[in-house]
């Protein structure tokens, strides 16, 4: 267990359950709102998790909109956890089946972007084990959050553009590991700015998915012998 | 919907999106990725990152940008990207991100 759970794992894993909790909890009060139990919300945060695919999820049921319409939109918004696989893969591959069916449910924004960045640190003992390990407590964070959310109902007040700020910086953070040379800092302007004016024609996190293709792209062309490099 | 229509709508929801998530895993396995490929997810963390962050802040749910000088998230962002950098602690970008936060919504704007 302790290959799994350290504290190297814990150490990493809090800046991702600190933001789950308010976050969670708000996707839970909307869960409530819409006909949730706790034991529905357990299920969902379970086989779902995924933050903005669950809310968006919620949201649909509450306008009573047709089970095929809100699997398609989330799956949908889902889409991106494909770029991630592509990347953690390297890491993993040489895990079992088991290990591997497992870690593919837990990949979300944050257990991906805090485990490349700690797989691609300079000299990183980062190892699989340890990566299950933060998927597994960051995945509970967000079940009992939700579920907590349901049983709180409205009886809690959460400044949620206070709280979700937490993981912006977070991912601010994040992004603070690849500001290693000029064009990776410029990929990932362009990536925004992609993301911003797609914005305006395509929704439901297809933008972010498109933006990030197209900005890969063009660094990889303008890359020019700069090279995989680290790893 | 009904309890058990939500459990279906639930099932429905891990399957379409389990797809995405094993399909890599599944078909890429032990092979060595193609030097294209490679180069091109050297990109993809940092693109991904600033696609968050910028749509985070400045983006309206579709409807035009939040481009102002008023913007608490832009500000905020600009108090934590340099602390970041200097720092690469994500205590320490949290810590500032929500100090600043606060202080800007409930002191200056």
């Amino acid at each position: 267990m302790g290959q799994y759970f350290n504290k190297q794992v814990f150490k990493a894993a809090w800046p991702i359950c600190f933001g789950y909790v308010p976050l969670g909890v708000a996707c839970g009060i909307l869960g409530e709102k819409v006909g949730m139990d706790p034991f529905l919300m357990a299920l969902m945060s379970v086989f779902l998790f995924a933050g903005s695919g669950q809310f968006i999820a919620l949201a649909m049921i509450g306008a009573n909109t047709g089970i095929i319409p809100i699997i398609i939109t989330v799956g949908i918004v889902n889409l991106r956890h494909l770029l991630y696989g592509l990347i953690l893969n390297q890491y993993i591959s040489k895990e079992n089946i088991l290990y591997r069916a497992i870690y593919a449910q837990e990949i979300v924004d944050e257990t991906f972007a805090v485990n490349s960045v700690e797989f691609q640190k300079d000299n990183s003992t980062w190892t699989p084990k340890q990566a299950f390990g933060l998927n597994f407590v960051s995945h509970m964070g967000w079940v009992l959050a939700t579920v907590a959310g349901v049983i709180l109902g409205s009886a809690v007040y959460i400044d949620t553009g206070l709280v979700s700020y937490a993981l912006i910086a977070m991912f601010i953070g994040l992004w603070s590991f690849h500001f290693k040379t000029f064009k990776l800092v410029a990929i990932g302007v362009l990536g925004g700015i992609l993301a911003l004016v797609l914005s305006l024609w395509l929704d439901n996190m297809l933008n972010v998915v498109v933006a990030t293709i197209v900005a890969a792209v063009v660094g990889a062309v303008w890359d020019n012998g700069d090279g995989v490099g680290e790893k | 919907m009904s309890y058990s229509d939500i459990i279906l709508c639930i099932f429905g929801l891990f399957c379409t999106s389990y797809i995405s998530r094993i399909l890599p895993l599944a078909i890429l396995g032990r092979r060595p990725l193609p030097t294209a490929l490679a180069l091109w997810l050297k990109y993809v963390p940092t693109s991904v990152f600033g696609a968050l962050i910028f749509v985070s802040i400045f983006g309206d749910a579709g409807s035009g940008f939040r481009f102002s000088v008023t913007n608490i998230e832009m500000l905020a962002a600009l108090c934590v990207i340099p602390v970041a950098a200097k720092t690469h602690s994500l205590a320490y970008s949290i810590i500032v991100g929500l100090t600043a936060y606060w202080l800007l919504q409930n002191y200056m704007i």
